[in-house]
């Protein structure tokens, strides 16, 4: 890392700070101007983040899932492919994960959990893998794709969980519990906090390794950086875009896998992503697809949610306030985001032999004569 | 609006247009400019001369307001001024034309010039501004048709837009930063009439070459860079190449690479009756046919956007031919995967660097590796091998001397010519069988072309087959074997050596106005 890169990611850590404080400003304003006390709902929010050691072992517990749904966002875009239909994937792997741990064989713990993980990643990255064929085949959009199978994912968590998958005697809709070998296990007693939190650390680690070290991540970033690039180089682009999607799914599917398997209900439900398939894109946006830069993200974006639920019990504010505050500073990190490039382009587009990007280059040149 | 009235006759003729006193520029790790002063007058054409790196880009984007200096200041007509950003420059008739234009190429000439035109609404304007241009057009030669969509033009004339864009703005000292290494002969020809007319108005041109014989035709006086420094200005009329050279580089140059007569080998590859047609039909490359043998340099003349583009992606596996055969080993084939052709030996100089050879957010270090990993080198179990790695690229960095603070910094951030130089290290590194090199020393300054044009002499004695495709003739010349002559998608003719003169090839070419300054020029665009 040299100076400039140094000066542009502690540039890029401030500027997500000073969003963030902004952000929770801005909404505890808007508590005030509602009628409400929003010193009490600030520590509500506070507390209920971070307030005693269960609330800090819950938010905590959030942060596995956020963080492995921004590195698959990050992997898939570091060749620049948009994989909005993480949730989706996130809901098929959860569901693959139940079904290996309520009708697989009995397994001693690790194997177990090894099992059902692996089968939730391999479900989930078939499931990308159809937006990623039809992109490569037919060159259909991965965004719309995606998307649209994130509907469909919906659609089937709530027919298994009502029909096929639905535990017998129970009026609500939910499946079997895991059976005890499934289940992470647990870091803090009695909290959901538990060993998914490790892996999440590791598959960090991992993609850091991956996109920095090996020759795959090499051809990814090459491949994002300019593919025309890629291909004169020799690389194959579709594959190795292809691949990446397939990682950015199985990612997903390990984070639904962790939902169910880890967490407190042990069970599930058709809602039992809590749309985590989009917070952690989210998380990585604000990360600037930063792999590390997702861990403090996602403390934070966990920290919303299990606040929020507090706030809305003791201080009497809608949660949904919260949501408020994560848009404001979605929108404030981007923006920043366009200041950094905007300050950047400056320093850097200035050498006479780079581009700008919009400009019609030599190759539109040459197509044209 | 100035039309054709002399600029700035009211002004004294001995306070100079621009002056710059002690301009210093730094980027992390490197000094660009360290106290530079220079100055221009009205109605001259002041050259800049420099090695790759030496600062002349830099100090061009500090007069044009998009780098700021960290010392030293700026006069214009004798006043200081501040240049904080382009518009700045802009209120001051700083005007800059770069070699990738800023011209948006669905629109027509007029509208362009709408877009950028401050307090205007966007087609309201263009039958007033359509007029100007006619204006202008009309007297600086420039001729450029208000109402043609600007994706039709030709590389010359887009350029002469740009022009007429600097002179709807007002501007009153243009910049040229490297403007002619897309030109025809005859484009040049043409610009040099305009620049030297402009000057000829009282208009101040600033104009950054690395081509000596251009240079010689077209400026005034030359300020020559080195390391970021002023090592000299001449008055070119006093001055002869040699001289030029030596004060940029700062040794002897020899603007003749020695080379042997070919011994030619086995066919190394062979193609017949290459075609290539576009999405619309139009045939890009139109049977072409021919043989490159070991130890042997095929030169490839013509006029940019003749089917060179093509014959060379096809070549190499960027695209396929849509009719005939070509092989590279032993089998026919239409096509051939990028790897494959690695694969088998071969090696690819693209021309336009900043779509195809480079990317330009990577480091230095990636854009050297790039093909080594493809192939499978410098890795183990698909981990990229750190210590051969860097031992690859600050080899290959000392070798082709290319000026990067370190191996890490992105390419975006070296000279056009240290990227330039970064692409043939890649390329010759490899000890190829076969090299397609396109346009291989554009951009370099007289130094590293010279180094590039014996590299390229000592591969094909090594036994090494080329294809060297160029729009410069005297490059042709000087290196080739046997040259062809592509017009339009084919090979007209392909020469031998001896057969080969430049005044032959500039009949073939097609422009008989080659060497003809005065002759009446005509319109060169399809
Ligand atoms: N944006 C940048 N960031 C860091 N270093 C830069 C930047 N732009 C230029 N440099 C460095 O400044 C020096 C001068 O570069 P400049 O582009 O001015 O050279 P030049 O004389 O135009 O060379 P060439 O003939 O190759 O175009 C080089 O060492 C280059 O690496
Ligand atoms: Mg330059």
């Amino acid at each position: 890392m040299n100076t400039e890169q140094l000066r542009e990611s502690v540039l890029s850590v401030a500027l997500a700070v000073a969003a963030t404080i902004t952000g929770v400003l801005l909404s505890m304003l808007l508590v005030q101007a509602t009628g409400h006390d929003a010193g009490a709902a600030a520590r509500a929010l506070w507390d209920g983040a971070f307030g005693s050691r269960r609330q800090i072992y819950l938010t905590a517990a959030r942060m596995p899932a956020l963080i492995l749904v921004a590195l698959g966002w990050i992997v898939a875009f570091r060749s620049r492919k948009v994989n909005l239909g993480l949730e989706g994937q996130v809901i098929i792997g959860g569901i693959f994960a139940t079904l290996v741990a309520v009708e697989g064989p009995s397994l001693p713990s690790v194997p177990a959990i090894a099992l059902s993980c692996i089968v939730a990643m391999i479900a989930a990255a078939v499931y990308a893998a159809i937006a990623a064929v039809l992109w490569a085949k037919r060159g259909v959009n991965e965004i719309v794709s995606t998307l649209m199978l994130t509907f469909i994912a919906r659609q089937i968590v709530e027919w298994v969980v009502r029909g096929p998958m639905k535990a017998p005697g129970k009026a609500s809709f939910q499946s079997k519990l895991i059976p005890g070998a499934f289940r992470w296990p647990e870091l803090a007693n009695g909290t959901p906090f538990s060993a998914d939190a490790i892996l999440s650390l590791v598959a960090v680690a991992a993609m850091v390794f991956l996109i920095n070290r090996t020759v795959f991540g090499f051809k990814l970033r090459l491949t994002g950086e300019n593919d025309e690039c890629s291909r004169h180089a020799g690389v194959s682009t579709v594959r190795v875009v292809v691949l990446g999607f397939l990682l950015s799914g199985a990612l997903a599917g390990l984070a639904g896998a962790g939902l169910v398997l880890g967490g407190e209900r042990h069970m599930l439900t058709s809602g039992f992503t809590g749309n985590v398939g989009f917070t952690g894109i989210v998380v990585a946006l604000v990360a600037r697809n930063s792999p590390i830069g997702s861990v403090p993200a996602a403390l934070l974006f966990a920290a919303l949610a299990t606040g929020g639920g507090v706030m809305q019990a003791r201080a009497d504010v809608p949660s949904e306030i919260v949501f408020i505050t994560q848009g404001v500073i979605v929108v404030l990190v981007a923006c920043s985001g366009l200041l950094v490039r905007a300050l950047h382009a400056r320093r850097v587009d200035a050498n006479e032999d780079t581009p700008p990007r919009v400009q019609p280059g030599l190759a539109s040149v040459a197509d044209a004569t | 609006m100035s039309m054709a009235q002399t600029v700035g006759s009211d002004r004294s003729p001995t306070v100079p247009r621009l002056r710059l006193c002690g301009i210093t520029k730094r980027f992390p790790g490197v000094v660009a400019n360290r106290d530079v002063s220079l100055e221009v007058h009205g109605g001259e054409v002041l050259a800049i001369l420099g090695e790759n790196g030496a600062g002349k880009s830099t100090l061009m984007n500090v007069v044009s307001g998009m780098l700021q200096p960290e010392s030293g200041s700026i006069e214009v007509d004798g006043k200081p001024v501040r240049i904080r950003n382009p518009a700045d420059a802009r209120k001051l008739g700083i005007g800059m034309v770069y070699q990738h234009f800023a011209l948006v190429p669905t629109l027509t000439v007029a509208e362009n010039l709408a877009l950028g035109a401050s307090g205007t609404r966007i087609f309201s304007n263009t039958r007033r501004i359509a007029e100007q241009v006619t204006g202008l057009s009309r007297a600086y030669h420039l001729e450029v048709d208000p109402h043609a969509v600007v994706g039709d033009l030709s590389v010359g004339t887009r350029q002469r837009v740009e022009i007429v864009k600097l002179l709807f703005r007002g501007a009153e000292i243009l910049i040229f930063d490297e403007p002619t290494s897309v030109l025809t002969p005859v484009e040049w020809h043409h610009l040099v009439r305009i620049l030297r007319n402009l000057a000829a108005e009282g208009h101040s041109i600033i104009f950054i070459t690395h081509k000596l014989d251009e240079l010689m035709q077209v400026a005034d006086r030359c300020t020559v860079l080195r390391h970021g420094e002023v090592a000299g200005t001449v008055s070119v009329a006093a001055t002869d190449k040699a001289q030029l050279a030596r004060m940029t580089v700062g040794r002897e140059i020899l603007f003749q690479v020695s080379t042997k007569a070919a011994r030619p080998g086995r066919v190394v590859v062979a193609a017949e009756g290459l075609t290539m047609r576009s999405d619309d039909g139009r045939p890009r490359l139109d049977g072409v046919s021919f043989e490159l043998r070991e130890g042997e340099i095929l030169g490839v003349a013509g006029v940019d956007g003749n089917g060179q583009r093509e014959l060379a992606r096809v070549l190499t596996g960027l695209d396929a031919a849509t009719g005939g055969r070509f092989r590279f080993g032993d089998e026919w084939r239409t096509s051939i995967q990028p790897i494959d052709f690695y694969r088998r030996g071969g090696a690819y100089i693209p021309e336009d660097r900043h779509h195809t050879s480079v990317a330009l957010e990577l480091s230095v270090r990636d854009n050297l590796l790039m093909k080594e990993l493809a192939l499978g080198r410098m890795q183990r179990g698909g981990v990229v091998s750190e210590r051969a790695a860097d031992e690859y690229c600050t080899t290959l960095m000392q070798e082709f001397d290319v000026r990067a603070p370190s191996p890490r910094v992105r390419i975006r951030q070296l000279s056009g010519g240290n990227q330039q130089k970064v692409v043939l290290a890649r390329e010759l590194s490899r000890t190829p069988q076969l090299l397609i090199a396109a346009q291989p020393t554009r951009g370099l300054d007289v130094g590293a072309a010279e180094f590039v044009m014996r590299r390229l002499v000592a591969e094909k004695e090594r036994g090494c087959a080329i294809l060297m495709i160029s729009t410069e003739l005297e490059e042709v010349l000087q290196l080739s074997d046997r040259v062809a002559v592509m017009v339009d998608g084919r090979f007209l003719a392909v020469l031998d050596r001896q057969d080969a003169t430049y005044e032959r090839l500039g009949l073939l070419l097609g422009g008989e106005a080659v060497d003809d300054l005065g002759g009446e020029l005509t319109e060169v665009d399809a």
